[in-house]
């Protein structure tokens, strides 16, 4: 995350204001396709699912998109890869998305969208991708991606 | 032939007038000729539906939840009136759904078979219900194939001393200088294209069943301007006016073989699954009804939390959708009036104003939490509330509901417990427009066998 000096806003806004605005200003640093979203607009909240689960059942679900580690990937958190797909699968878990690049020899790198994801038919979708482009969108809480060969100079 | 021509035989010859040819007008006119009595129906449209007649009568405004194109599209302008396009969803209303009413369950009973065996129904539905999961009742629906008048034309018109006369719209009532009675009528023929006026005697009978809009419609065009038009002293005509709110999908249900639903009885038909709130959880829920329909559904795995709760539960778990109808308080600023411009009888145009109110949307969003407790305690099953599908996306039912309501004070009804207008001793309303309170259950069943009821008072009747 490129570094931001304290401002106006970040005071306005608190401590909350300090991680909006931090992952804004990551999204500006790479120059994305994306525009960057108003920094006033909370990032990583998932609507409401609509599902009545006791809490450790809801616990349960919500711990299959934790981050976790590899020792074949470099995993990024909130990071997008567009582009190099192979395929896309549904799956259960984040550690299932690993498992599958991981046993797949022609998968570099993936991208694993979570289950907070706004569009509904993204939400624990895993791309496996052939080669991981060189263009990488931070800020997006939502996904997971991971690199074979570790992810080079930021 | 039970098709007249107005011109030549004029009203005269008839016991009973009815406006409209719909499925009230065919329960009265079933119980009449049994009676021997004979019936002219008025009919503003065609044995075939003519989208010209549809639009050029029931051209009109509204505001609200429902707009200017949904209360025509729920009021179809032809021989038959809406059967052409219902969906034939029926059950009656249960006792406490007559809460705001004169009369309850018990006077309709035998009416509600008549009207169920017209509608080709087997019987049982009509008392079924049974205990189910804690707090529920269930309800299921008859969901036999919708009658349709206008394919079957003949269920009318070979009922002995029924007539017809298409193209006829009742545009106007005048009452008796006493305003005990109505002693004419004004008809607007298609064929001349002119407005008539004929005498009625005051031992003929007139009945209005012209749909839940068309009934208030004529009371309010039923003035010469310098006194309140009939059935109107009260001001309550086209008030009242409601619907059923439908929340289409907003819930899903994923269950283990545990859950069962009850066995129906013996040759019930074809039923809708349906459940309803018992005693206990219909106080919690102020007195709003609301059925939930379990609708049998394939699994979304697309959803991660369905699949994950389909995986829990285990290789027999299955799903269902759920719909909701809830019932709407009878509210008097929910409302029909007339405005500007007139229709081609020369009837002014109505405004309908009718808006959801947050209750009964509450009462939805409380019954499935409820619905998801009992489904927990009971064994594995987990429930979705879609929560825009019942705030953002609820609409009607067409079911138009409430303009002229049945009450025992004529300060705040139009009709009496016999569907008699307040004060006028040969007019009455035949349609769910006398409904008082609607509870969730689509309309057609219980207004037919009002409709049958009063063709029985009438047919009675010296
Ligand atoms: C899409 C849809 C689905 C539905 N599904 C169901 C369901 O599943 N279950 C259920 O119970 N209900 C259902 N309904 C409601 C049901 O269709 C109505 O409750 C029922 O048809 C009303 O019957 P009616 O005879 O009172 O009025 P209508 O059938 O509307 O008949 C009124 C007749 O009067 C005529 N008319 C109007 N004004 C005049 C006038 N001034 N002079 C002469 N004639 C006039 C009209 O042309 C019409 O033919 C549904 C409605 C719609 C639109």
């Amino acid at each position: 995350m490129s570094g931001t000096g304290i401002t106006r806003r970040h005071l306005l806004f608190g401590l909350a204001g300090i991680g909006i605005g931090g992952a804004a200003f990551g999204l500006l640093g790479r120059a994305t396709r994306a525009p960057a979203p108003a920094p006033w607009v909370p990032r990583g909240l998932a609507e409401d699912d609509g599902w009545l689960l006791p809490p450790e059942e809801r616990a349960a679900f919500e711990a299959a998109d934790a981050l976790v580690e590899s020792d074949v990937f470099a995993l990024r958190d909130a990071v997008d890869l567009p582009g190099g797909d192979l395929e896309a699968l549904r799956v259960r878990s984040l550690s299932e998305c690993v498992a599958a690049c991981e046993a797949d020899g022609r998968c570099e790198a993936f991208t694993y969208a979570r289950a907070s994801h706004p569009q509904p038919e993204k939400r624990r979708i895993c791309w496996l991708k052939s080669e991981a482009a060189e263009r990488e969108i931070a800020g997006a809480p939502d996904y997971v991606s991971g690199r074979r060969g570790g992810w080079g100079p930021d | 032939m039970a098709y007249i021509s107005l011109s030549e035989t004029g009203l005269d010859p008839y016991d009973v007038v009815v406006a409209g040819a719909g499925l009230a007008a065919y329960a009265l006119s079933d119980r009449l000729s049994a009676a021997g009595r004979r019936v002219l129906i008025l009919e503003t449209g065609f044995e075939t539906y003519d989208p010209e007649v549809q639009a050029r009568f029931t051209r009109m405004e509204a505001r609200g939840h429902f707009s200017s194109t949904y209360w025509p599209r729920h009021w179809v302008r032809a021989f038959g009136g809406t059967s052409a396009v219902w969906a034939g969803y029926c059950l009656p209303l249960s006792e406490r759904n007559f809460r705001d009413w004169p009369i309850g369950r018990a006077d309709l009973d035998p009416h509600y078979a008549t009207a169920a065996r017209l509608l080709r129904r087997p019987l049982p539905f009509l008392a079924y219900s049974a205990p189910f999961l804690r707090g529920f009742t269930y309800r299921p629906m008859s969901l036999e194939p919708p009658l349709n008048l206008a394919a079957e034309p003949e269920l009318v018109t070979d009922l002995t001393g029924v007539d017809i006369a298409l193209g006829a719209t009742l545009a106007g009532l005048t009452p008796a200088t006493d305003r005990r009675s109505v002693r004419g009528a004004t008809i607007h023929l298609a064929g001349p294209g002119e407005r008539r006026d004929f005498p009625l005697a005051s031992r003929q009978r007139l009945v209005l069943a012209a749909g839940g809009i068309g009934n208030a419609q004529i009371l309010l065009n039923s003035t010469d301007g310098s006194s309140a038009a009939v059935g109107n002293a009260a001001d309550r005509v086209g008030r009242h006016l409601m619907e059923h709110p439908h929340a289409y999908d907003c819930g899903r249900i994923v269950a283990g073989e545990d859950l069962v639903l009850p066995d129906l009885p013996e040759g019930f038909g074809f039923p809708l699954p349906s459940v309803e709130p018992d005693t206990a959880l219909f106080g919690e829920l102020g007195g709003h009804d609301v059925a939930l329909d379990l609708v049998d559904s394939a699994l979304a795995p697309e959803d991660p939390v369905e699949r994950f709760v389909a995986e829990r539960i285990g290789a027999n778990a299955r799903a269902f959708t759920l719909t909701a109808r809830t019932e709407m308080p009878a509210d008097p600023e929910n409302r029909v009036t007339l405005t500007e411009g007139r229709d081609p009888s020369g009837m002014r145009r109505v405004r309908a104003s009718c808006a959801i109110p947050t209750e009964a949307l509450r009462a939805i969003e409380h019954c499935l939490e409820a619905l998801s407790g009992s489904l927990g305690a009971a064994g594995a099953a987990r429930l979705r509330i879609v929560n825009a599908e019942i705030y953002r996306n609820a609409t009607g039912g067409g079911h138009i509901m409430g303009t002229t309501r049945m009450g025992s004070d004529p300060r705040d009804s139009v009709v009496d417990a016999d569907c008699r207008v307040h004060g006028y001793e040969n007019l009455f309303v035949a349609g769910s427009s006398v409904f008082a309170s609607g509870g969730y259950a689509n309309p057609t069943l219980t207004l037919m066998a009002l409709a049958a009821r009063l063709g029985e008072t009438l047919g009675r009747a010296a």
